[in-house]
């Protein structure tokens, strides 16, 4: 990605509250049109991150830019940027058309038509006061503000919070939508990681802080794998092609969740032995939730858990 | 200056309700109040105008609140919100004084007090137009240390030294109010703690502004 075509980047990004560390070295990049999905277990820094991104907070180390300038502080860029965050409500008596006004003088790209159609297909008047609506009613409120400010890019926290299965399905139609007709960049926190699969380009996944993983999702599905290993595998012989995310013993077998740095030098390797098939952004997301360990250990763990049952 | 009405109308909402009290208040106050109006001479006033800048500056300060990290995410620059946030502040201190205004130089108040037979009226009227000059400027000094108070406050490396200053402040406030000072103190000793006064303010003022940029907001 050549530096121009950067739209967000983090670089050392770091943020302690009093001491401790929430964020720690976040390295990140994203381009224009693309959507990130940012997964990752409660409390691990995630709205810490778009926040910081959005220039809501200062970095206290390390910086995050975006479209080369720093958010912090917050430039006059600023309102190409459309946040959905979490603990951010208008105040009470608030009427959804004042929500969209606010917005309308962001940006004068503001799309009213788009705004009012989509309130109307939720059945919700420009005139219902904030306190009137339904929970998932004001999540849909603000993320049409934010989809119709014609920002270039989104920041979106848990977005789907609130909203049933068909609304979350809407949601993610229209942030493809955008990035495809407008090339808009979504950065997307959630936990509701089957509804992000569906439309995410990159995956980050956070873990104490840190940057786990970060890569386009169409390379995970081609590279990781869950696999079942023979048991009396060398695991010398796999860590050269490729990382094993988490393992496990299962009878005979090592199950084991595996991206590989080549495949096709996995396949010369064990031709025929080795049985595997895809997982999904789910599964990967619990394999590395769990806690690192190599293969041996995992296997002297399996042993020795087999051994006390 | 270009102002943004929603923008606007969005931040002096939630001085609304105080300002609609404090025009009432100031204006009942001034058409009954039966002695001359001498500002620093009134108690009344001089507690009012600092209680109104005071909660001017609490109720625009919530940096804490749902609904102020909303406004601070919607994407507007800095510099605007600033802007809007002493626009709304002016238009409060406008709305409690414009008709305090009208009542002193029309002279409404003096032909009310004359007609309720007061001696004072219509002889003491045209002096009193001290009294808005005056509670304006103390308006004008008190506000600048009160938007910074709650901006200092917020800030993530916040210490002691925004208290420090404002206790100077009151300290400094507290001496400028006496009326020993101001009425019988010689012109030097007047003059330095007025400009005193008004350097202090203007430099929180603009500490103010610069910080107001670094505002973290939904920390």
């Amino acid at each position: 990605m050549t530096e121009s075509n950067i739209v967000m980047e983090t670089i050392d990004l770091t943020r302690d509250f009093g001491g401790k560390v929430v964020l720690e070295d976040v390295s990140l990049t994203v381009g224009p049109g693309e959507i990130l999905a940012l997964l990752g277990p409660n409390g691990v820094g995630k709205s810490t991150l778009l926040k910081l991104i959005s220039g809501m907070l200062m970095p206290s180390r390390g910086e995050a830019r975006l479209w080369g300038e720093s958010s912090w502080p917050p430039s006059a860029e600023m309102y190409r940027v459309a946040c959905v965050l979490d603990g951010m409500s208008p105040p009470y008596g608030t009427r959804v058309s004042e929500i969209m006004s606010l917005k309308s003088c962001v940006s004068h790209r503001f799309d009213w038509k788009l705004a009012t159609s989509l309130c109307e297909q939720h059945q919700i008047s420009t005139a219902s006061r904030w306190q009137t609506l339904s929970k998932g009613q004001k999540r849909w409120t603000l993320l049409v503000a934010a989809l119709a400010s014609g920002a270039d890019l989104l920041v979106l926290d848990e977005p789907a919070d609130g909203l049933d299965v068909a609304t979350r399905r809407e949601l993610y139609g229209l942030l493809r939508e955008q990035s495809n007709d407008r090339g808009v960049t979504s950065i997307v926190a959630s936990h509701i990681i089957a509804d992000v699969e569906r439309v995410a380009d990159d995956v980050v996944i956070l873990a104490n802080g840190r940057v786990r993983l970060h890569s386009p999702l169409e390379q995970l599905r081609d590279e990781v794998f869950e696999v079942e290993l023979p048991i009396e595998t060398d695991h010398s012989v796999i860590t050269p092609m490729a990382e094993v995310i988490f393992s496990r013993r299962a009878n005979d077998a090592l199950i084991a969740v595996i991206r590989f740095r080549s495949l096709h030098l996995a396949e010369q390797e064990f031709p025929g032995e080795i049985s595997r098939h895809r997982v999904s952004l789910e599964d990967l997301y619990l394999a590395y939730r769990q806690p690192q360990q190599p293969p041996a250990q995992a296997e002297q763990q399996g042993l020795a858990n087999e051994r006390s049952h | 200056m270009h102002i943004q009405w929603p923008l606007f109308f969005w931040i002096f909402r939630s001085l609304s309700l105080l300002t609609l009290i404090s025009s009432s208040l100031a204006t009942a106050y001034v058409l009954l109040h039966d002695n001359p109006l001498e500002f620093f001479l009134d108690v009344n006033a001089v507690v009012f105008v600092i209680s109104h800048s005071f909660l001017i500056s609490l109720l625009l300060g919530r940096v804490r609140s749902e609904s102020f990290a909303f406004l601070y995410s919607q994407g507007f620059s800095r510099d605007l919100l600033w802007r809007h946030v002493w626009l709304a502040t002016l238009t409060s201190v406008l709305a409690t004084w414009v008709p305090c205004a009208v009542l002193i130089l029309t002279p409404l108040r003096s032909q009310f007090q004359d007609w309720m037979q007061n001696p004072w009226f219509p002889l003491m009227a045209p002096a009193e137009s001290r009294f808005l000059t005056r509670s304006l400027l103390f308006y004008g000094m008190l506000l600048p240390i009160f938007h910074y108070e709650w901006i200092r406050s917020s800030m993530p490396f916040r210490g002691r030294v925004s208290g420090h200053l404002l206790v100077i402040d009151y300290f400094v406030c507290g001496l400028f109010l006496t009326e020993r000072l101001w009425y019988f103190g010689t012109d030097l000793a007047r003059t330095s703690m007025f400009l005193g006064f008004i350097t202090i303010s203007a430099i929180l003022g603009l500490f103010g502004y610069w910080l107001h940029k670094r505002l973290e907001v939904g920390a």
